[in-house]
């Protein structure tokens, strides 16, 4: 087999300076062109921050640069909200043009995905109904967080007293397995949350998002129902 | 004509000799440190791995930039989303695939960031919107992946095909 002429597409530096200028899907798909190609994105660590699987330090200037993950909408408005589920809280997964079994792979690379640039580190949830108000704060870059069911939190004593926050297990905690630097809200540990707290008696009104394009500021709000009346949900994750 | 001094001679690798003004031939960092290592340059300068109709590509571009400000040591990191590109230098690229890629090459050798970074962003404007395929097939590049890590990537990515 003959030596493959030099070109800037086969060599790993210059490959790196002309993906560097691909907007986030495309790189995606870039991963897919050749092994070269998949093992240039995977090693690069300007890649690999532009693609929101690592994270970015949190220098001057990338604090006055945060970028919101461009796929935020589509996992986490569009998708949870195209068919709210009239029967609970749990959004429905259910699009009617689209494949969503593509999306809720294990997987599926956007889990990996930090929800912002410079991630944030935890996130909030917060929740009011009738005269009662309830904040938590939740480390986000654990594997996994469930604090209970909305039905849960709701009961009263329970907001009054406010909920302790379980130990992250082992298994799915980033933490131990990527170590310090990749503390981080990841959009799949936000997905799971809001998953998890789904609950047969609350019913699921209404998602909205605010996420002010280009700030590190990401919040979900929701509106749900349930027997004692309706309140408000929201999950705040900020880059400090 | 160019007082004696201001006029240097590149000289190709298949051995042509270009005459090009000190200042032009400056926006390369390789020439640069090249002349202030030199002091007078008095002979001819080769240029090996770029041949002619290259080197006089990347010559007119550097002598239309000659006036520009010196290139900022801006964080590698810090990503243009836009890939804007002048008009002068849009024109300027509209050449065939190979020379494009020379350009860049040689530009990357005689360490010309304002034209590598042309050359690259016009190669990523290639790019996008296109699919895997449609990638390989604008840049001939072979698929060597087994069905098998070809079909993880493509699982792995395929939600954001579906939008």
């Amino acid at each position: 087999m003959e030596t493959p002429t030099p070109t800037p597409l086969n060599i790993s530096e210059l490959l790196i300076k002309i993906l560097a200028h691909v907007d986030t899907l495309a790189l995606l798909r870039c991963q897919r062109v050749s092994r070269f190609w998949a093992g240039v994105i995977e090693h690069s660590p300007i890649l690999q921050r532009a693609l929101f699987f690592r994270p970015c330090e949190r220098t001057h200037d990338a604090m006055s640069n945060m970028t919101c993950n461009p796929f935020i909408f589509d996992i986490f408005l569009s998708l949870l909200n195209e068919q709210p589920n009239p029967e609970a809280w749990r959004p429905s997964l259910v699009h009617p043009e689209r494949n969503t079994s593509v999306f809720l792979r294990p997987e599926a690379s956007w889990r990996r995905m930090f929800t912002q640039q410079p991630p944030a580190e935890e996130m909030t949830l917060e929740m009011r109904m009738l005269a009662r108000y309830w904040r938590q704060t939740i480390p986000g870059w654990r594997g996994q967080v469930h604090i209970g069911s909305l039905g849960d939190l709701l009961r009263i004593e329970q907001m009054e007293r406010g909920l302790a926050v379980p130990e992250a297990s082992s298994a799915g905690d980033h933490h131990d397995a990527d170590g310090e630097e990749n503390k981080g809200l990841r959009m799949g540990v936000l997905f799971d949350f809001i998953m998890l707290m789904s609950d047969p008696n609350v019913r699921c009104l209404e998602m909205t998002s605010v996420q002010p394009e280009g700030k590190g500021y990401g919040r979900l709000e929701g509106t749900f129902s349930a027997t004692e009346g309706w309140g408000e949900v929201s999950i705040t994750f900020i880059t400090r | 004509m160019a007082a004696a001094g201001n006029l240097l001679t590149f000289v190709s690798a298949d051995n042509v000799h270009i005459e090009v003004e000190r200042d032009v031939a400056e926006r390369s960092l390789l020439i640069k440190n090249m002349l202030e290592d030199l002091g007078e340059a008095t002979e001819d300068i080769p240029i090996p791995n770029v041949n002619e109709p290259v080197l006089r590509k990347v010559i007119e571009w550097c002598r239309h930039h000659k006036n520009d400000p010196p290139a900022s040591t801006e964080d590698e990191d810090s990503r243009r989303k836009t890939t804007d590109i002048d008009e002068w230098d849009q024109k300027f690229t509209q050449v065939d695939q190979e020379m494009l890629f020379e350009i860049i090459l040689a530009a990357n050798y005689l360490d010309i960031k304002g034209l590598l970074d042309v050359g690259c962003k016009t190669v990523a404007n290639m790019i996008k919107g296109k699919s895997p395929e449609e990638i390989r097939k604008t840049f001939n590049i072979q698929n060597d992946f087994t069905p098998e890590e070809e079909d993880q990537i493509r699982r792995e990515n395929e939600w954001a095909e579906d939008r």
